[in-house]
């Protein structure tokens, strides 16, 4: 009896003492976080503004006179080039997620992070008007050293986020 | 299994029941410490205190702290400090013995604390002319951990001489844990039931060793 009762103790305090349970936690590395966006304030970011400088640029797109800088994620820089000795940095269209754009009968289509958007211009990039969106029709973008997995990205995503670029570390 | 349960039932009743010639065993206090509870970066005493002159019973006080850098249980913490106090009723099931050696079962009341700084990535909001955004930041983030729970252990205690004792026991348990805060935490602290913030029932055990004065 006693020597049973030693071997279920003995058993018991095995189980309970003997496992170290270990188990992952998220821990990202890299060299770029994700920057998001709510949806509201991602659709009514879309303007355009003053000329800025070029900093991280991406695909060039030439459209009669005027040559389309992307600016990744963030936009549009549009660049006047009727007299290619002295191009004119014309305006800039703020796009957040921006990465791509096509233009034809002055609409220029855009990615916004997730959404494609139709905006009509006028001739000379006066203004501009969101005339279609269709909504999350792209993937969200892989961050540039592939270290996000989708997992981490949404342990970090705000409610109603839509990660619209990726920030290096400074 | 129920035989055993009988068994030990009967004779927790007959040392409750009947006061009879027994032997003696003079020390009224006794020290201890816990080896086990130094995987999880803590030290554990127990003050062992007689409380029944006829009956072989003890009142355990187990104050413990915590200090620890480093990866645990699949955390990694930057400091994890913490303080602890277990508090258990003790009756020796062998009868016409005053002596704490042999069978026992033991039941108490437990309460943690523990204060947690890792180094996080989380969310934040900002804003970039006027518009604005969710980053993710890298810094130091501090949660407050509170548990409490019960324990109820079956043990047997070895006595060399009457001075050293050696003890095993085990038994279930039941914790309930609380974060004052989990923003920007990815965990609970809730990975499994050796985890700092375990909430839930659990099998517990362990052992210690110490003496009586």
């Amino acid at each position: 009896m006693k020597k049973n009762l030693f071997s279920v103790l003995f058993t018991l305090l095995c189980i309970g003492t003997g496992i170290l349970l270990s188990s992952s936690e998220p821990v990202v590395y890299g060299d770029y976080t994700p920057v998001y966006m709510e949806r509201s304030e991602m659709e009514n970011a879309v303007k355009i503004e003053a000329a800025q400088p070029l900093h991280k640029t991406g695909k060039i797109y030439l459209y009669g006179q005027y040559i389309l800088v992307n600016e990744k994620y963030k936009g549009i820089h549009v660049i006047d080039n009727s007299n290619p000795e002295a191009p004119i940095n014309l305006a800039f269209l703020h796009i957040d997620g921006c990465i791509d754009m096509a233009m034809k009968d002055n609409i220029l289509y855009a990615d916004n992070a997730i959404d494609l958007i139709a905006l009509k211009t006028t001739d000379n990039f006066a203004s501009i008007q969101v005339t279609d969106r269709i909504v999350n029709i792209f993937p969200e973008t892989e961050s540039p050293d592939g270290y996000w997995s989708p997992y981490y990205i949404n342990q970090f995503r705000p409610d109603n986020g839509i990660l619209v670029a990726w920030k290096k570390k400074s | 299994m129920k035989k055993l349960f009988i068994i030990l039932l009967a004779t927790l009743i007959a040392s409750f029941g009947f006061a009879q010639e027994k032997e003696t065993f003079l020390p009224r206090m006794g020290l201890g410490f816990v080896p086990q509870y130094t995987i999880s970066g803590g030290m554990r005493f127990d003050i062992d205190r007689s409380i029944s002159k006829t009956s072989n019973q003890w009142l355990i006080i187990s104050p413990q702290v915590y200090m620890l850098s480093g990866s645990r249980y699949g955390h990694d913490f930057k400091e994890l400090s913490g303080v602890g106090l277990d508090v258990k009723h003790k009756i020796y099931l062998k009868p016409n013995t005053m002596k704490p050696l042999g069978f026992y079962a033991e039941y108490g009341i437990m309460f943690q604390y523990f204060s947690i700084t890792e180094n996080k990535q989380y969310t934040v909001p900002v804003s970039e002319n006027g518009v604005p955004y969710y980053e993710v930041v890298e810094g130091d983030l501090n949660t407050k951990l509170y548990k409490v729970g019960g324990n109820f252990h079956l043990g047997y205690q070895w006595l060399l001489g009457d001075k050293v004792y050696f003890d095993i026991y085990t038994g279930a348990g039941i914790r309930i844990s609380h974060n004052n805060i989990n923003e920007g935490f990815d965990t609970w602290y809730n990975n499994s039931w050796i985890d700092y913030g375990y909430s839930g029932t659990l099998l517990d055990g362990g052992f210690r060793i110490g003496f009586y004065f």
